[in-house]
């Protein structure tokens, strides 16, 4: 990150600057100009900020030669948002429509579109009905990793136990604090986390700041930390938030200290109005699937080859850069449970209503009528994308006429930027995911497992895999339960991969 | 922005200074226009001031080149800044012009053909 970035205290999603202009060259450098000094001032680093200011040129000229016809008045608004991990500018205009597919094609000939892919992590373009089409740059932070940090770490083998008598406390963790966890981790896992965002201490320090992660620690007489666990939302919006980066320094374990930091954490979120927790277990062990069984949470399914080996791990060169590792997912409520309405696809009601049971989630079970299909203008999809491990999370927050179109193009965009798994979430209150669902089937996402609570109410959790080399032999599976999901998923992934 | 010209062994040399983006490349284009136009084909962009080239500047040189290679003449580039040099690279510009690391080699490429 740029070192002379202004203070952000409590920094969120913002956007910093808005610019309405009208279409013409001339004032483009004012554009430019714009997005040149705030991303900079707000924590870009040179390069990155370069990248961004060449997006922006190309989206914008784009709008400036052609939205508008020769001779016709026509404006074209600009804004610069801040989020905890990313700049995003997003450059909308109400002039005339053009194929915004373009931008997702791989053509030789486009030059600009050539640039604008290579300098951004994540490019969206929407049409937004009568206010006109936006396109939306991402560029992430690049965050210091921990390893190019001087920070002393200690081998993993070298364990000392601690005294009995020394005292813990149990606290929040403190944005300041992250080089300390980033040891602690260090001295658990050693490079093997897959989250890779703790092994860059500024990058997590953001994160805590913007409230997207919670984090409890547990410290020694010393102010050290010695015992970790997190709670990550992925929007501020979330009702759930993901249960991760449990960690107990080898000095202090057999001292309950994982169950104290979970409860604690548990009521520290239902506090702030979260339902429930969710966590993605590493299925090369079962070490994290019977620690999750224990605290009581419930298995709600599995995606297959969800974790590439961290950068950091490639860096080591610990593994082949090929493998990617399955997880289990699991849920837990952290407040009572509220009976909600659930429209099912058929062909996968008989496994939902099995995992619906064995979490203990009341739910009515309606039956979708196509007949009364009711489709929005236009779709709205969320999409996370997430270069580094190749995945992308995309979340359907509505259905629209375009909705199929719109999928296939957000894919087809995600498979040229050399995305290997793409997870798609959606709403299991809306009958239309029932309706649709045979379609999507058909594009060959299938069914991975239900997500209690993530999307405004339950969601199906689909997956897609593009390239990636999967053998269900090398996955450990804990309960007998999660083991039923696991084949069914299996299943359900030769269908649409292997025949 | 600012466009200077020298001619060495019969070679035109412009030295471009400032950004080559959409507001710009049209001064640059006029410029390689006239010169084109004056009946000298063998033209060398020095790009050592240039820190930053948008696709309006790309087309710009890549449009100067045709005309060039049709009249039987050449436009070649030197002295690119690195971050000027990725995004040549990124466009695939790399392999349809000659890059040169400086202007001596460039106008010296002339006679060697």
């Amino acid at each position: 990150m740029n070192p002379d970035t202004v203070d952000r205290p409590g920094v969120d999603k913002e956007i910093l600057a808005s610019l309405k202009l009208k279409a013409e060259l001339k004032l483009l450098p004012i554009v430019l100009r714009a997005v040149r000094d705030v991303a900079y001032n707000y924590g870009l680093d040179k390069a990155s900020v370069r990248d961004l200011e060449l997006a922006t040129e190309e989206a914008c000229h784009n709008v400036i030669e052609h939205a508008y016809e020769p001779g016709e008045e026509g404006y074209y608004q600009v804004k610069i948002h801040r989020e905890p991990t990313c700049f995003r500018i997003t450059v909308q205009d109400q002039g005339m429509p053009f194929n915004l597919q373009r931008l997702n094609r791989d053509e030789t000939s486009d030059i600009g579109v050539k640039l604008m892919r290579a300098c951004t992590d994540e490019i969206r373009s929407r049409y937004l009905g009568k206010r006109g089409k936006v396109v939306e740059l991402v560029k992430n932070f690049s965050f210091e990793s921990v390893e190019d940090l001087d920070v002393p770490t200690v081998q993993p083998n070298a364990v000392k136990m601690a005294s009995a008598s020394e005292k813990l406390t149990l606290r929040l963790m403190r944005p300041d604090e992250t080089v300390s966890l980033a040891r602690l981790i260090y001295r658990v896992y050693g490079y093997t986390y897959p989250h890779e965002d703790i092994y860059y201490p500024e990058k997590f320090a953001s994160l805590l700041e913007s409230g997207l992660v919670t984090s409890c620690v547990a410290v020694n007489e010393q102010d050290e930390i010695v015992g970790h666990l997190g709670v990550f939302l992925e929007t501020p919006e979330d009702h759930v938030g993901e249960s991760a980066l449990a960690a107990v320094d080898p000095r202090y374990r057999g001292r309950g200290l994982f169950p104290k930091m979970k409860k604690m954490m548990m009521e520290e979120i239902a506090a702030k109005g979260i339902l429930g927790l969710y966590s993605r277990a590493v299925t090369v062990h079962m070490a994290s699937q019977k620690s999750n069984v224990k605290m009581g949470s419930k298995e709600t399914g599995f995606i297959l080859a969800h974790s590439p080996p961290t950068t950091i791990f490639k860096k080591m060169k610990t593994e082949p850069a090929s493998i990617r590792r399955t997880v289990a997912l699991f849920y837990v409520p952290v407040v009572p449970d509220q009976e909600q309405t659930v429209f099912l696809p058929c062909k996968h009601q008989e496994i939902i209503r099995k995992i619906y049971n064995h979490t203990g989630l009341s739910r009515v079970i309606k039956k979708a009528d196509p007949e009364s299909m009711n489709l929005a203008p236009h779709s709205h999809i969320h999409s996370h994308v997430l270069p580094e491990m190749a995945s992308a999370f995309l979340r359907v927050k509505l259905f629209g006429v375009d909705f199929i179109d719109e999928l296939k193009l957000q894919i087809r965009d995600l498979k040229l930027r050399g995305t290997e798994l793409i997870v798609l979430d959606l709403p299991l209150k809306d009958p239309n995911t029932a309706i649709l669902f045979p379609e999507i089937e058909n594009m060959k996402f299938f069914f991975g497992g239900i997500m209690p609570e993530y999307l405004e109410g339950d969601s199906i959790r689909l997956q897609y895999l593009h390239n990636v080399a999967f053998d269900p032999e090398s996955v450990d599976v804990y309960s007998e339960f999660a083991r039923e999901i696991f084949d069914y998923v299996v299943g359900e992934w030769k269908k649409h991969n292997l025949e | 922005m600012e466009i200077n010209q020298k001619t060495r062994n019969d070679v035109e040399i412009i030295f471009i200074t400032g950004r080559l983006d959409a507001y710009n490349s049209n001064l640059v284009e006029k410029k390689l226009n006239e010169i084109i136009a004056s009946g000298k084909i063998n033209i060398v962009a020095d790009l050592e001031g240039v820190e930053y080239i948008s696709s309006s500047g790309l087309r710009v040189m890549l449009s100067s080149l045709k005309k060039l290679d049709k009249l039987g003449g050449a436009l070649k580039l030197c002295s690119l800044q690195p971050y000027v040099g990725e995004v040549f690279e990124i466009a695939g510009f790399t392999q349809l012009f000659e890059v040169y690391d400086e202007s001596n080699d460039a106008v010296s490429s002339f006679s060697d053909n």
